[in-house]
């Protein structure tokens, strides 16, 4: 791509960003208080954070698999989140503040499927993603479980909480999670050759030097992580990190070194403009973003999808 | 003479079972090796040894005298290439796209391609005739353009040891004689040496300075096509009826199949 180009294109970018930006501020039937601009501010960059750490998360956990049908979930990160969640809910009422057993209930699952699917100084990507399905059958089980014993107030609030809300209070939840968001997003950045190479195959980024066992340890685990985070203070965000990879792999191609970026740009637009549509649609009620971003990503999935039919058909 | 490549009595294999025992080759800068032997000898094994993706238990592998498990896999992936049977990319690169990540052993993590990227990549791309492929997307190729795609790759690398695992067992006969006579010139410049595993016997024989036998792990013999593939040996070991007799245009041993259920 020339110089010309490239700052061509991220200006439109940026200008679309900053659009999407003013929208999610700007939308809203109350008028704009003191309080209600610091309340905006936060909800917006923890929308710009989500959106972009899960699109990046997808992007590696895609890669790493080499399928594209993954997404940061898959795992089992949301489910070991949602189960320390409502487990609290249950146990202690709204007396704990959630975000904390649903991370410490991820970091578990995170680990449990790492260390299960490890052998031999090996993770094999068919381990990991039966190992992952496997935990994550297991722990929606206990959330059902838990969810038929609970008490009504229990359910909506845990109900509420799965569906995913970007509107948190505490400025240093937003300012914890946007740290190790950023950590993770550069990690997985400064890897984009590995992943590139990993692409073609485990055994062919070997043959291009590359330490295929190290990389794939790393960014499992700082994905993972970064996807744990967010879940445990947004709950269940849905489609951002299985759709945004895909949409930002035809607009900038495979290779990482431009592809984590986009994806990066695109997820946070995307994540404003759903959260923007979710709080006015129906007013005065508010509708949880994971509504949103399923409802329009659904779609477009199933378009993509059926797009990529007709070219291999050809 | 210098060897480029020495591997001294490696056994190799998966949890409980040894695949390979007690193998040892080498191989000299020009030199192209066939690796031939049925099903389940251990070819595959021997290319993944060779190449580091699977870690021999004993003995050792040295390239330029240098054990490769002591030296950086950046450092060997600048000596070392292999080219895969058959490679599926899930992902919508562009053909020069991949011919470029053959350039990463050579590039520093963030740098761009500088000039000797961009020739090596030319120069793979001229010698596979694949630049009328450039612009294309790898998974849309047809089975045999693809595997040059991945020799242009591979020849990106600027290796001084190609290896080769069945190569063109899903190409037509045109299409394995374009490789092999590439692979075959590229030797003969003394630029490179190739180890290839290879199903076809003939073309073992026709191509191959050398050919090693491999049976159940051993490595049965090693000479040249005429001393290693004759009617004892290949009988023997792949238990099929055959007579051999010489190509009318290179004298070299050809391999006829000769059905058991017929009178001749």
């Amino acid at each position: 791509m020339t110089g010309k180009k490239s700052i061509n294109t991220f200006l439109f970018a940026a200008a679309i960003f900053a659009a999407a930006a003013a929208l999610n501020f700007f939308s809203g039937p109350v008028p704009l208080s003191r309080d209600i601009i610091a309340l905006r501010l936060i909800r917006l960059s923890m929308a710009v954070t989500a959106g972009a750490g899960l699109a990046v998360c997808g992007t590696v956990f895609q890669a790493l698999l080499r399928n594209p049908l993954a997404e940061p979930y898959i795992l089992g990160v949301s489910s070991g989140a949602g189960f320390g969640a409502i487990a609290c809910a249950v146990f202690f009422g709204g007396a704990v503040f959630l975000p904390i057993p649903a991370f410490i209930g991820a970091l578990i699952t995170i680990f449990a499927v790492y260390y299960l699917s490890r052998s031999g100084g090996r993770t094999p990507i068919h381990s990991l993603l039966l190992t992952g399905i496997v935990i994550n059958v297991i722990f929606s089980s206990f959330i059902l479980f838990l969810i038929s014993t609970a008490t009504t107030s229990v359910l909506h609030d845990a109900t509420w909480w799965l569906l995913g809300n970007l509107q948190i209070f505490d400025t240093r939840l937003l300012a914890f999670i946007s740290v190790l968001t950023v950590c993770g997003g550069l990690v997985s950045f400064f890897y984009s050759r590995e992943l590139n190479a990993i692409s073609l195959g485990e055994e062919e980024a070997i043959h291009l030097g590359i330490k295929t066992e190290q990389v794939k340890s790393i960014l499992f685990l700082v994905t993972s992580i970064v996807t744990a985070a967010l879940v445990s203070a947004c709950g269940l965000i849905g489609f951002v990190g299985l759709i945004v990879p895909h949409i930002s792999r035809a607009l900038s191609g495979p290779d990482h070194r431009k592809l984590i970026p986009t994806a990066a740009a695109f997820g946070a637009t995307f994540m404003l403009i759903s959260d923007a549509i979710s709080r006015t649609i129906m007013l005065p009620a508010e509708l949880p973003v994971g509504v949103i971003t399923a409802f329009l990503g659904g779609p477009f999935f199933l378009i993509l999808l059926k797009r990529s039919q007709r070219l291999k058909s050809k | 003479m210098n060897q480029l490549l020495e591997v001294k009595n490696i056994n190799a294999g998966y949890t409980g079972r040894m695949v390979l025992k007690n193998i040892s080759l080498s191989a000299r800068a020009g030199e192209l090796i066939g690796i031939i032997g049925p099903n389940g000898s251990g070819k595959s094994t021997l290319i993944r040894a060779m190449s580091r993706t699977l870690k021999p238990e004993g003995g050792e592998i040295l390239l330029d005298g240098r054990d490769i498990y002591a030296i950086s896999p950046l450092e060997s992936a600048r000596s070392i290439a292999v080219v895969p049977q058959d490679t599926l990319i899930a992902f919508e690169f562009l053909v020069r796209d991949i011919v470029m990540m053959g350039r990463i052993p050579h590039m520093r993590r963030f740098s761009r391609e500088n000039a000797s990227d961009l020739a090596a990549v030319e120069k793979a791309m001229e010698l596979t005739e694949t630049k009328n492929l450039s612009g294309r997307l790898i998974n849309e190729l047809s089975a045999g353009e693809r595997q040059r795609v991945i020799i242009a790759k591979a020849l990106a690398q600027e290796p001084r040891l190609l290896m080769l695992d069945e190569p063109t067992s899903h190409l037509d006969i045109g299409h394995q004689a374009d490789i092999f006579d590439l692979v075959r010139r590229q030797c003969d410049r003394g630029s490179l040496s190739t180890i290839a595993v290879l199903h076809d016997l003939n073309l073992a024989s026709e191509y191959c300075d050398r050919v090693l036998l491999l049976n159940n792990g051993l490595l049965i013999a090693n000479g040249t096509p005429s001393e290693v593939i004759n009617k004892k040996n290949i009988e023997e070991i792949y238990k099929a009826g055959i007579a051999v007799d010489k190509s009318p245009q290179s004298a070299k041993p050809h391999v006829f199949l000769v059905p058991k259920t017929r009178d001749m």
